[in-house]
């Protein structure tokens, strides 16, 4: 800032000797998404690492503790999971977090990948010296290049190599299965798959006959209206037809 | 004297089986059986006082109702069976010495209209008495007779019933008797030729559809406690039914059984005979 202010002319002068860089290529919105996913994801990786680190030993803490202050032990020495839900919970955010990277970082593939990277004139670069190389970086940090390795030799290892076609294979089975299986189960309403395709069940039919000893059933089905369990009209009398049958004898029939 | 407080809704025929069972689970009983005939008499003598200043001109002719439980498969259990047929004998050919008729225990009841009023219930003063004894002969139409009142009309009501708390469900229909008299005779009383006949019963409403009413009967119209306990009961359950059994009130000018209503009929013949 000080720098910038006591001499204003020197990048005036040099924006003008050379073009203005044109930056209505670069996709900055999806640059700066991409920047807020990571340090997300970072975040979230982080503390799913110390919680799953943590408790364990805390919970090593305790036993010692108890150790200590008494001779019987208790012996669980099973090793401390988080409670599943929240891991399961954690793994999601971690996962609509990559899913949005790769997301992200793939509609920009081309443009990102032809993109050379070079700091502005007026970039403070002897400020900024760490973080213009942290930018500028294009190789690999030892340590990481090293797990990536690591798990190519695991992936190629014949015990554990994963076939990625029959994985995606099986996964789309069970998916179909699952779907098949939903479509035999009706999950709302108050009746079986059986009895919709039925009708009303043959069994309510008969105990209805047994109850009101009548042959109508069938009839009286045709004749009202309404789908049962629609809500609306239903058609017949109304109650108060019915109750000025009932208390002043009105036939309510035409 | 009791004072019931109601609400009623109607539910369509497809939809008893899951009424019934889904109020089975609420009320944690199986349903009880209501097979009611009802008889509707009116007053026989016409009763028009002057209406003068100063005096109590509030005098209303009421109809009564006489109640009792049939047994709906009257006749021999397996005629009940073969024909899968409501049927019962008509009160309009009482004949003393019928069996079905006078072994009944008749019950009279006198309803006033409901209460007037911004309500979430309906609520009523009901008057009744069940008929001990009509005499030497076992007369009954000559008992009412004395009473002053004639047959005007009768139906059947079948359903079922629960408890639920306080609150008294019915689930029913109404019947009357067909129009095509049922040929089939019973022999009643011991001698042969007391005939009576038998007939068979028809849906006044024949879409079939089934009518709820939900009551709590209280003792008084003054006990205030009672009242709202009852009045807290039905709305619970009205809520509780929600979406299944849509509870409402019923219009009181409907309930009115007063002979000559000035409100009841006429407003009747305006609104609802045009058919």
């Amino acid at each position: 800032m000080n720098s910038q202010s006591q001499q204003p002319a020197q990048p005036q002068d040099l924006q003008q000797q050379q073009p203005l860089p044109d930056f209505s290529n670069v996709p900055v919105e999806a640059l700066e998404s991409l920047r807020l996913r990571l340090t997300q994801l970072t975040h979230s990786l982080a503390k799913l690492h110390k919680e799953i680190t943590q408790p364990q030993q805390q919970q090593q803490q305790q036993q010692q503790q108890q150790q200590a202050s008494s001779s019987s032990s208790s012996s669980s020495l099973s090793a401390l999971l988080l409670q599943w839900p929240s891991l399961q919970n954690q793994f999601n955010v971690i996962l609509s977090q990559l899913t949005s990277l790769s997301l992200t970082s793939d509609a920009n593939y081309s443009i990102l990948n032809s993109t050379n990277v070079y700091p502005l004139p007026n970039f403070p670069t002897s400020q900024e010296e760490n973080l213009l190389t942290t930018l500028l970086r294009r190789k690999k940090l030892p340590e990481v290049e090293n797990w990536i390795n690591e798990n190519y030799e695991k992936m190629n290892h014949n015990d554990n190599k994963i076939d990625f076609i029959r994985d995606d294979q099986f996964c789309t089975m069970c998916l179909k299965i699952i779907e098949e299986e939903i479509s035999n189960y009706v999950f709302q309403g108050y009746r079986t798959t059986e009895e919709v395709n039925k009708g009303i069940s043959s069994e309510n039919d008969q105990k209805f006959k047994r109850e009101f000893g009548e042959t109508d059933w069938s009839q009286g089905k045709q004749e009202t209206l309404g789908i049962p369990g629609a809500p609306g009209p239903i058609g017949g009398f109304s109650v108060n037809e019915i109750y000025r049958f009932i208390y002043q004898g009105v036939d309510p029939r035409p | 004297m009791v004072h019931q407080l109601s609400l009623v809704a109607e539910i369509p025929q497809p939809q008893y089986m899951l009424s019934v069972s889904t109020l089975a689970a609420i009320t944690g009983m199986t349903p009880e059986d209501l097979s009611l005939h009802v008889v509707l008499l009116k007053p026989k003598f016409p009763f028009n006082p002057e209406i003068q200043a100063g005096k109590v001109n509030q005098i209303e002719q009421y109809r009564i109702r006489i109640t009792s439980s049939f047994d709906s498969s009257s006749g021999t259990q397996q005629r009940a069976q073969a024909q899968a047929q409501l049927e019962s004998q008509s009160i309009f050919e009482f004949n003393k010495n019928s069996n079905d008729l006078t072994s009944r225990k008749w019950t009279i009841q006198v309803s006033e209209i409901p209460s007037a009023g911004r309500r979430t219930v309906s609520s009523q003063n009901i008057y009744e008495s069940t008929i001990v004894n009509t005499g030497a002969h076992n007369d009954l139409i000559g008992y009412l007779d004395e009473l002053g009142y004639s047959l005007e009309t009768e139906f059947w009501i079948k359903g079922v019933r629960f408890y639920h708390n306080d609150i008294i469900i019915e689930i029913y229909r109404i019947y009357v008797k067909s129009d095509n008299i049922s040929t089939v005779i019973v022999p009643i009383g011991e001698k042969e030729q007391d005939l009576a006949k038998l007939y068979k019963l028809e849906l006044l409403d024949k879409t079939g559809k089934f009518f709820v009413k939900c009551f709590v009967n209280v003792e008084r119209q003054t006990g205030v406690e009672s009242i709202t306990k009852a009045n807290k009961q039905l709305d619970l359950l009205k809520n509780e039914l929600s979406g299944l059994i849509d509870l409402e009130i019923p219009d009181r000018i409907a309930m009115d059984s007063r002979v000559n209503s000035k409100i009841g009929i006429s407003n009747y013949n305006i609104s609802v005979r045009k058919k």
